[in-house]
C-alpha cells in the first residue's frame, strides 16, 4: 500500500512538472490561487470561530469559549487547569491541534491543554469536525482545530484590560504596521488569576490554585509582489500554576510551569504554474512539574504544491518531515528520538456548478511499524438553490490513524516501539438547509475506531500499553443559525446540540464489564448556543452550555456519575469612537445562576463570577 | 440422638433469648454498629473515596454511608479506617486529612488537619490519643524522604508530638504495651518501630526485610509481620517473607520464605492460630506454627486485581476486595473457611480495606 501510494505521489509529482512545461510551451497566462481548506473538505464541516464571541472572550482560553459555540466537552481539572477536549466521542488525544500548519499536540502526552492557548493569541480559529487524517494528520479523529495568523494590512494600536472576580487580572498590547512590502504585528498579553473562588459545595475558598500566564507573539510578512511572500510567525507562551488540589484537599504544593516556543517559517509563491509553499518550523514544549523537567523539540520542514490538474481538478502535493526530540527523565537513558515523513495529495473537482468531489490522500512513514495509507473521500450536492431557499447534502468517508505517543513508545520498561497505531474508519452524512438568514445543518457521524490504545497492568502490576480496545462513536448533531434585524436591533444567534453515543465495543479480558458502555466523560447530550443583540453603539450578548450527565468509570457507575449542569453567561457592552480613537466597555456575568458544576470529578469550579473589560484602539485612518 | 438434639436446641433456643436480652440492654445507636465496612479508596485525584457498608446476616449493603449523610464523598484515597469507642477516624491519603465520624452513623463530627498531616496512612488511638503514620511529602523524584507517627490529642484535636520513624511508615499495632510501625516505603524500607506510649519514644527498631507493612498478634501473642518484598525496574524480585516476633524480647523466632511478592494486606483466623495472605489472585493459608510457605494456594480466585484482605473474628469467612481496573466499582468476595465462595457483592472503587464490627 504504502509503496503504491508513493508512486501515485511521484506521478503527480510528474503530472505537475508536466502541466507546468505545458503551460511554457503554450505561454498561456493562468492565474492559480491556492484554494481554501474548505473546498479539499468536501463533505465536511468547518467552522470559523464566531469573530464577536473571540473578540469579547479574548483574555479567556480557547476552551472556554469553543463549548459556547459547538457541542464539544472539554474535561478540566480545575479552574485555569489542564483543560482536555472531547469531540464527537473521542478522547483528547484524538482532536488535532495545528497552528500555521503545525501540529502542536504534545508529542508525549498526545493531546493539547486548551487551558494554555489563549484566544487573543490567535487572529483566525477554524474548527474541523470529524475525521481528517489525510488531510491533518495523526489524531485528527474526532476533529482538528486550526490556528493561523493573518497578514495585516493596516495600522493599528490596541490596550485591552480586563479585571475580573477572584484576582483575575488580563492585559494585552497589539500593535501592526504595513508599509511598502513589510507587514509586522506584535501582540503581548499576561493574565494573572488569585482563583480562590469559593467552593459553593463547601462555602470556603479554593486553596492553591492561583495562575500566571504571559505571551509574545511576533509575526513578519515580506512581499516582493501580491504572488511572491515570506512570512515568519514566532509564539512564546509561558505559565505558571499551582495545581488545583481536589474538593476539601489540605497541604498541596504542586506546580506546574510550561513554556512553549513555536517557529513557523514560509515561503509562498504564486504563479501562473500554481502555488508553491516551503516551509520549516521548530516546536519546543518544556513542563516543569515541580522540579521535575520534561521536552520535547521538533523540527518541521515540508513542501506543497498546488496547481491544476487535467481536466481542471485543483491538486496539491506535499512532503513533510519532522525531526521529533524528547528529553523526558523517564524514558530509557532519558532520550528519544526520531524521524517522521509524510506525503500528500489532495484533488477537488466541481464537476459541475451543484457538484463537488474531494480527495485526500496521506502516506505516513515511521519507524517501528508500517504506517496505514489514508484516504479520505468527499462529496457535495446541492439539491436546491433559488433567491431564498438552499439545499445541500454532503458526505465523505475515510481511514484515520493516531501514532502511538512517545510516552507509549518509550516509556521505561512500558514503552513499546512496535505498538501499532490506533486507526479509524469514520463516515459521516449531512443536510444543510438555508432559508433567507436561517440556517439548519443536520449531521450523522460514525467511526469505529480499532487498536485504541490503553494501559494495561501485567499480573506484576505493571502497567503497558497495549492496541487493546475498539470503540464505536456515533451520533446526530443539529446546528442551526438566524440572523435577523428587526427595526434597528440585529439578532445573532445561535444553537447547537449534539447527541454521542461512544462505548466500548471491544476490551482486555479483565474489562469485559465496559462493552456497550459509554467512554468515560463523554457526555450523550451537549449543547450550547447564543443570542447577541446589537442596537447602534451598544450589545448585548447571552451565551450557554449544557452537557449531560458524564460517567467517570468506565463501568458506568451512577455513584460516581457527575449530574448534567447548564451554564449561562451574560455580557452587555458599549462603543465610542471619535476620529481615530476607538473605545469598547464590557461587563460579563459569568455562571449566572451560580450553578456548582465539575467537569472533572472532585474539581471545584467557580460560581457567579464577573468581569469588566476596556479596550481601546487607535487606528491610521478615521473610524467610519 | 434425638432427645440430645432437642436438648442442644433447647440451649441455643436459651441462649439465643439471653443474647437477645443482652441486645435490648445495650441500644441501637445506629445502623452500622455491627456488620462489615468496608474503605473504597476511590478514584486517584478524584476525591470519590467513601464507606460501602455490609451485613452479612441481614445481607443488608448500602454503598456511600458518609455521603449518603453528609452529602460529599470522604475525600480522595481513603486509605484506612479506625474506630474507637463511638468515633470513626477515616484517614484520607489524597485529602491529607482526617474526616471524625460518628461510627454508628458516619454523621461527620469534625476534620483534622495540620501542616505535617502529608499523606497520612493509618491511625490507631492509644488512651485518647491518635498516633497517625505519615509518609510526609513526595520529592520530585517520586521518592520519600521524611515520614513520621504524628501524636494528636483526640479531644482537643491538639498537635502533641511528632515521632520519626524511618522512611514510609505504614501499618500500625498495639498490644496493650507496645506500638507497633512497620516502614514500607514500597520495599525500599525494612524495619518495624516500637514506639512506648508511654514515653512517645521508639524503643527498638527491628531489622526485617524489604516492605514490611500488615502485622497480627497469634494465639500465643507473637507479631506475626508480612514483607511484600522488592522490585526492579518494576519487576518484582519474589523476596517477600512472614516475620514471628516476640513482643517483649522483639526478637524474631521465625522466617518463612514466601518466594513471591505477596500484597501487603495479613489475615488471621478467629483462633489466631491460622494466617492468611495473597499473592495476586490466589489466597494462601498458613499455620503459625508453619517453618515454610504453604505450595499450594487455599483458593485460587478468579479475581482481577485482589486488593484487600481480611477475615472476619467471629465467622472466620475470609473478604476479598477486587479493585478490578482501579477506577471503576469494585467488588467484594466472600469466602467460607473451608475456601468456597459464599457471596459476593459490589463495592466503591478501589475497595482497600475491611473493617469488622
Amino acid at each position: 500500500m504504502r509503496t503504491g501510494f508513493i508512486f501515485l505521489w511521484c506521478l503527480l509529482l510528474y503530472a505537475s512538472c508536466f502541466a507546468q512545461s505545458k503551460d511554457s510551451i503554450m505561454l498561456k497566462p493562468v492565474t492559480v490561487y491556492g484554494l481554501p481548506d474548505e473546498r479539499y473538505l468536501a463533505g465536511s464541516s468547518l467552522t470559523q470561530l464566531d469573530s464577536s464571541l473571540k473578540a469579547n472572550e479574548r483574555s479567556r482560553n480557547l476552551g472556554e469559549i469553543l463549548s459556547l459555540q459547538l457541542p464539544i466537552y472539554f474535561r478540566n481539572y480545575g479552574n485555569g487547569m489542564l483543560s482536555s477536549i472531547s469531540m464527537r466521542g473521542t478522547s483528547a488525544q484524538h482532536t488535532s491541534v495545528l497552528w500555521n500548519g503545525i501540529n502542536i499536540n504534545s508529542f508525549s502526552l498526545g493531546q493539547a491543554d486548551f487551558s494554555i492557548l489563549p484566544a487573543t493569541a490567535f487572529d483566525e480559529v477554524k474548527i474541523h469536525e470529524g475525521a481528517g487524517s489525510a488531510r491533518f494528520g495523526s489524531g485528527a479523529f474526532g476533529g482538528t482545530v486550526l490556528l493561523n495568523s493573518s497578514s495585516q494590512t493596516k495600522n493599528i494600536i490596541s490596550f485591552s484590560q480586563d479585571v475580573g472576580s477572584f484576582g483575575r487580572y488580563f492585559s494585552s498590547l497589539n500593535g501592526s504596521w504595513s508599509a511598502n512590502r513589510w507587514g509586522i504585528k506584535t501582540k503581548l498579553y499576561n493574565l494573572t488569576s488569585e482563583n480562590n473562588f469559593p467552593i459553593l459545595i463547601r462555602g470556603d475558598r479554593q486553596q492553591h490554585a492561583a495562575f500566571r500566564q504571559s505571551g509574545f507573539l511576533q509575526d513578519v510578512e515580506y512581499r516582493w509582489s501580491s504572488a511572491k511572500t515570506i512570512s515568519l510567525h514566532y509564539w512564546l507562551h509561558d505559565a505558571y500554576r499551582e495545581i488545583q488540589p481536589t474538593i476539601g484537599q489540605f497541604n498541596s504544593h504542586d506546580n506546574q510551569q510550561d513554556k512553549n516556543h513555536r517557529l513557523s517559517i514560509r515561503y509562498q509563491n504564486n504563479n501562473r504554474l500554481g502555488v508553491l509553499s516551503l516551509y520549516g518550523g521548530y516546536i519546543n514544549d518544556v513542563i516543569i512539574y515541580d522540579s521535575s523537567k520534561s521536552s520535547v523539540a521538533r523540527w518541521i520542514s515540508g513542501a506543497k504544491h498546488e496547481f491544476t490538474f487535467i481536466k481542471k481538478i485543483q491538486a496539491q502535493v506535499g512532503a513533510e518531515w519532522n525531526h521529533i526530540i524528547g528529553l523526558i527523565p523517564n524514558y530509557q537513558n532519558g532520550k528519544a528520538q526520531e524521524d517522521r515523513y509524510d506525503f500528500t495529495a489532495s484533488l477537488q473537482k466541481n464537476i459541475n456548478e451543484r457538484f463537488s468531489v474531494a480527495v485526500n490522500l496521506r502516506q505516513p512513514v515511521i519507524s517501528g511499524f508500517n504506517a496505514p495509507f489514508l484516504p479520505y473521500l468527499g462529496t457535495e450536492y446541492c439539491v436546491l438553490k433559488n433567491v431564498n431557499h438552499k439545499l445541500k447534502i454532503r458526505g465523505s468517508i475515510s481511514k484515520n490513524y493516531r501514532v502511538p505517543t512517545l510516552n507509549d513508545r518509550y516509556w521505561q520498561n512500558a514503552g513499546d516501539k512496535n505498538l501499532l497505531p490506533e486507526t479509524s474508519h469514520a463516515g459521516e452524512f449531512g443536510i444543510n438547509y438555508k432559508y433567507k438568514t436561517f440556517e439548519i445543518t443536520n449531521v450523522f457521524f460514525t467511526q469505529k475506531v480499532d487498536d485504541w490504545i490503553q494501559w494495561v497492568p501485567e499480573q506484576n502490576g505493571n502497567y503497558r500499553p497495549q492496541n487493546i480496545k475498539q470503540v464505536l462513536a456515533e451520533g446526530i448533531e443539529v446546528k442551526l443559525r438566524l440572523r435577523e434585524k428587526i427595526n434597528n436591533v440585529t439578532i445573532v444567534s445561535m444553537l447547537t446540540y449534539q447527541f454521542t453515543k461512544s462505548v466500548t465495543t471491544q476490551a482486555p479480558v479483565a474489562e469485559q464489564y465496559t462493552l456497550d458502555k459509554q467512554l468515560i466523560y463523554t457526555p450523550q447530550h451537549t449543547a450550547s448556543g447564543y443570542v447577541q443583540l446589537i442596537w447602534k453603539k451598544f450589545s448585548a450578548h447571552i451565551s450557554a452550555q449544557y452537557n449531560g450527565k458524564r460517567y467517570t468509570d468506565a463501568g458506568n457507575s451512577n455513584t460516581y456519575a457527575l449530574p448534567a449542569f447548564a451554564l449561562f453567561n451574560l455580557s452587555v457592552a458599549k462603543s465610542w469612537s471619535w476620529n481615530n480613537h476607538w473605545f469598547d466597555f464590557r461587563l460579563a456575568v459569568k455562571n449566572l445562576f451560580n450553578f456548582d458544576y465539575q467537569l472533572y470529578s472532585g474539581r471545584a469550579m467557580p460560581g457567579r463570577n464577573y468581569n469588566l473589560q476596556f479596550t481601546y484602539m487607535l487606528n491610521s485612518k478615521p473610524n467610519k | 440422638m434425638k432427645t440430645n438434639f432437642k436438648l442442644v436446641l433447647s440451649i441455643m433456643l436459651v441462649s439465643i433469648f439471653l443474647s437477645s436480652c443482652n441486645k435490648t440492654n445495650d441500644p441501637v445507636k445506629g445502623k452500622y454498629q455491627t456488620g462489615v465496612l468496608v474503605a473504597n479508596e476511590g478514584g486517584f485525584g478524584s476525591a470519590n473515596g467513601d464507606v460501602t457498608y455490609y451485613n452479612a446476616s441481614s445481607t443488608l449493603l448500602e454503598q456511600t454511608i458518609f455521603k449518603n449523610i453528609n452529602s460529599t464523598f470522604a475525600g480522595d484515597v481513603l486509605q484506612s479506617i479506625s474506630i474507637d469507642g463511638d468515633n470513626g477516624y477515616l484517614v484520607l491519603n489524597g485529602s491529607n486529612k482526617i474526616e471524625i465520624v460518628d461510627d454508628n452513623t458516619f454523621k461527620s463530627k469534625n476534620t483534622f488537619t495540620n501542616d505535617k498531616l502529608v499523606n497520612p496512612r493509618y491511625l490507631q488511638v492509644i488512651n485518647g490519643k491518635a498516633y497517625i503514620s505519615v509518609w510526609g511529602a513526595f520529592n520530585s523524584n517520586f521518592s520519600l524522604t521524611n515520614s513520621y507517627v504524628l501524636v494528636v490529642d483526640t479531644k482537643t484535636l491538639e498537635l502533641v508530638t511528632t515521632i520519626a520513624t524511618d522512611i514510609g511508615v505504614e501499618n500500625l499495632l498495639y498490644n496493650s504495651k507496645y506500638l507497633f510501625a512497620s516502614n514500607y516505603n514500597f520495599g525500599k524500607s525494612s524495619t518495624v518501630s516500637v514506639i512506648d506510649p508511654a514515653t512517645n519514644k521508639v524503643v527498638a527498631t527491628i531489622q526485617l526485610a524489604a516492605g514490611p507493612s500488615a502485622m497480627v498478634l497469634d494465639a500465643n501473642n507473637k507479631l506475626w509481620v508480612i514483607t511484600s518484598g522488592s522490585s526492579t525496574n518494576f519487576i518484582g524480585n519474589n523476596d517477600g517473607k512472614l516475620f514471628r516476633i516476640n513482643t517483649s524480647t522483639f526478637a524474631i523466632e521465625q522466617t518463612i520464605e514466601l518466594s513471591a511478592n505477596p500484597l501487603t494486606d495479613l489475615g488471621i483466623s478467629p483462633d489466631k492460630k491460622s494466617l492468611y495472605y495473597s499473592v495476586y489472585s490466589s489466597v494462601y493459608k498458613i499455620d503459625i506454627t508453619a517453618t515454610t510457605a504453604p505450595s499450594a494456594p487455599w483458593s485460587k480466585t478468579s479475581l482481577t486485581s485482589l486488593y484487600a484482605l481480611g477475615v472476619d473474628p467471629k465467622t472466620g469467612e475470609v473478604y476479598l476486595g477486587d479493585a478490578m481496573n482501579y477506577s471503576s466499582e469494585g467488588k467484594v468476595s466472600v469466602y467460607n473457611s473451608d475456601g468456597t465462595l459464599k457471596t459476593s457483592f459490589s463495592a466503591g472503587i478501589a475497595p482497600g480495606q475491611f473493617i469488622f464490627r
